[in-house]
């Protein structure tokens, strides 16, 4: 069986300066990914481009979603193939509930599997006993898209939308940044809910930490838009003692390497 | 142009005086008025006022100005969800459905009979000879009322603006005076539309005299107007705590002058203006506002919302006028425009004058493109780009309408609103 995403040889540049400099990585359904490294290391340059960014310029490569040539597609049709991009930082969007933007956004998915679209008290129900999940606010469905919510709100907000959507695959981009344990722990427990054999998880994260509670199955890091290694969940905690320094010294002389599957 | 259309209501004015049974009072000042009118001309983009708004479409066509022929209502449909008009007036007729309770219409001829319910002339709050359209509306205006209000109402009254158009071009021309009682509350919603296939213009004229602490919402519903043309000029003084809340929408309409003019003459009186304009195709919307703070401790806010798309215009010239000795003057006025097109035109003009020095006022005019990393948020959960554009739009928009006074006519009016900009409705429910 292929590979959910299939990353070939990646080449991007932002205003003409090459950010990933020849990225490859397969992630197979049902599988948990950690990407970590330093700061400018191009990690989500990486979600950006996955998710449809058109300020990005792919220089070279292809991505394969499902089969499909993922480049190809506009970000809504991503979305409707099973993409999900929890933003690192989610867009504030005055005058538009959140009740209307989601509805709006499962009802596509919806359409797209096939689905019946959901009337809004059927939605509502829906919605409220995922909110509950993440200990949600009853008013959350009222407020606008993420106007005036705090670092942690936002953050809720993002994984509150991953349980609704239900992709195939979640990239999840510095979502641990900003959030006290307490909102870190939550946050966890909603993504380890949704975890199953056919769903596929990329977790972008500078810090170990978050990797306590969403337990990756492969760790690679991404150090100067290539990854330097790839290991097991071992690899994270290594990081975590040692820093990306040590990667620094022998970063040129690393090879990107593949997942073990 | 110009020139034939002044010569052609120049003739009708003639047969119309020889037939006329008004008090000579009214007919004296409708002869003042169109002879301002005949004289000064309409005016033209060489006037500071119309800077932006050329009239050339307008004055293409040799109106009607008589009372329509039919007496019959015609079957119109005014803003959806909306009950019928308990008043319409129909190319400035009257017509009453059902006045709600305290309220009281009377026609012109009541404002010369002497003794003590003496009402006033019409013509106080507005520029009858110096304003070519309230000069124009004055001479021909078929039936000039006042409605006064006595007792707060518990519903908002609906007044249906219509102007039919079917058989020659029509000049529509409601004249309304209205006063609000002391310490009485309403709401007015005046819904405007054109009905024909001919070209029509809609020139209303509305003064407002606010009693003492009385409160009157305003909403000029131009919704139906379709590719016809109006000019309508709200002219309201306030007395001491009095407030006054009017919401300009525009939807519709060729070309479309809306002038609202404010007198916070008492102490302490309020006024809240809002409006939400959409343009499309070669629209032409003009707002104009003047806010004069005359006594101490007023205040006003003006928030206006505008989309300009395709060739459309959206011209708003605001001005605030803080007179001597208004002190404690609060006064805030904003016009933000989304520019959609490369075609569109967005002219915003803040005129502040301040004669006062303990005030504290503020204007700010804002022109912007839509925000792409809130289109790129909804498009990356799914969202097709077109209609994540237009959640964009709406949402942008529609911010003066929250103040809305009640929830059931704040949905009416983002029902219009999305309709306007054909967002698919379900997805407000």
């Amino acid at each position: 069986m292929s590979a959910l995403l299939q990353i070939r040889n990646l080449r991007v540049a932002i205003e003409g300066k090459e950010i990933l400099r020849g990225v490859s990585l397969d992630v197979y359904a049902g599988e948990v990914h950690a990407i970590m490294g330093p700061n400018g290391s191009g990690k989500s340059t990486l979600a950006a481009v996955l998710a449809g960014r058109e300020e990005y310029e792919v220089l070279e490569g292809e991505v394969l979603f499902d089969g499909q040539n993922l480049l190809e597609m506009e970000p809504e049709e991503r979305a409707r193939a099973g993409l999900f991009l929890a933003f690192q930082y989610p867009v504030e969007i005055p005058g538009v509930s959140m009740a209307t933007f989601l509805r709006t956004a499962l009802n596509e998915v919806r359409k797209a599997r096939g689905q019946e679209p959901l009337d809004p008290i059927q939605f509502l129900s829906y919605a409220r006993e995922r909110m509950s999940w993440l200990g949600m606010e009853p008013d959350f469905l009222q407020r606008a898209v993420n106007e005036g919510f705090s670092g942690g709100e936002k953050k809720r907000g993002e994984i509150f939308q991953l349980l609704l959507l239900e992709p195939r695959l979640a990239i999840l981009d510095e979502t641990d940044s900003g959030l006290d344990i307490d909102a870190l722990k939550i946050v966890a427990s909603g993504v380890n809910r949704m975890r199953s054999p056919e769903r596929s998880f990329i977790v972008i994260t500078h810090y170990q930490r978050l990797l306590n509670y969403i337990v990756p199955d492969v760790v690679h890091v991404l150090f100067d838009g290539r990854i330097v290694r790839t290991g097991g969940r071992e690899l994270a905690l290594e990081l975590e003692e040692r820093g990306y320094d040590w990667l620094r010294s022998e970063g040129e002389l690393v090879l990107p390497t593949l997942g073990e599957q | 142009m110009a020139a034939e259309l002044l010569e052609h209501l120049r003739e009708q004015f003639l047969r119309l005086e020889q037939t006329s049974s008004e008090p000579s009072e009214l007919l004296q000042q409708r002869r003042r008025a169109l002879e301002a009118l005949l004289q000064r001309g309409f005016p033209t983009t060489r006037h500071e006022d119309w800077k932006y708004t050329s009239l050339a479409p307008v004055l293409r066509y040799r109106y009607e100005v008589g009372a329509p022929a039919s007496e019959e209502l015609p079957s119109l449909s005014m803003v959806q969800g909306l009950p019928q008009p308990q008043l319409w007036l129909l190319d400035g007729v009257p017509h009453v459905h059902e006045l709600p309770a305290g309220v009281e219409l009377r026609t012109a001829e009541r404002f010369a009979l002497n003794g003590a319910r003496r009402e006033p002339l019409p013509g106080q709050l507005v520029d009858v000879e110096g304003d070519a359209f309230v000069a124009l509306n004055t001479a021909f205006a078929p039936v000039p009322l006042t409605l006064t209000m006595r007792e707060s109402l518990p519903m908002p009254m609906h007044i249906g603006v219509v102007t039919q158009a079917d058989a020659v071009p029509r000049l529509g021309q409601p004249r309304l005076l209205m006063s609000v009682a002391s310490g009485t509350s309403a709401a007015l919603i005046f819904s405007f539309a054109h009905h024909g296939a001919n070209p029509s213009l809609t020139n209303a004229v509305f003064e407002l005299l606010l009693q003492p602490n009385a409160a009157l919402d305003v909403l000029l519903w131009q919704d139906g107007l379709a590719d016809a043309f109006a000019v309508t000029t709200l002219a309201a003084r306030l007395e001491s705590g009095a407030r006054l809340r009017v919401w300009t929408l525009s939807f519709s309409g060729a070309l479309v002058r809306n002038n609202v003019y404010i007198r916070l003459a008492g102490g302490a009186a309020d006024a809240q203006l809002y409006g939400v304009t959409m343009a499309t195709g070669q629209r032409l919307v003009d707002h104009h506002t003047r806010v004069e703070h005359e006594a101490e401790g007023c205040s006003s806010n003006q928030l206006y919302k505008s989309l300009a798309q395709e060739r459309a215009t959206v011209n708003f010239t605001g001005r605030i006028y803080v007179h001597p000795g208004a002190q404690r003057t609060n006064a805030y006025q904003a016009h933000r425009a989304l520019l959609l097109s490369t075609q569109a035109t967005v002219n915003a003009r803040p005129q502040l004058e301040i004669y006062a020095d303990d005030v504290r006022c503020t204007h700010g005019a804002a022109v912007g493109n839509l925000d792409e990393q809130a289109l790129f948020y909804l498009r990356s959960r799914g969202i097709p780009e077109a209609q994540a554009r237009k959640l964009l739009l709406y949402a942008f928009v529609r911010e003066p309408l929250e103040a809305l006074p009640s929830d059931a006519l704040r949905e009416l009016a983002e029902r219009s609103l999305a309709e306007h900009i054909q967002l698919p409705i379900e997805e407000f429910a």
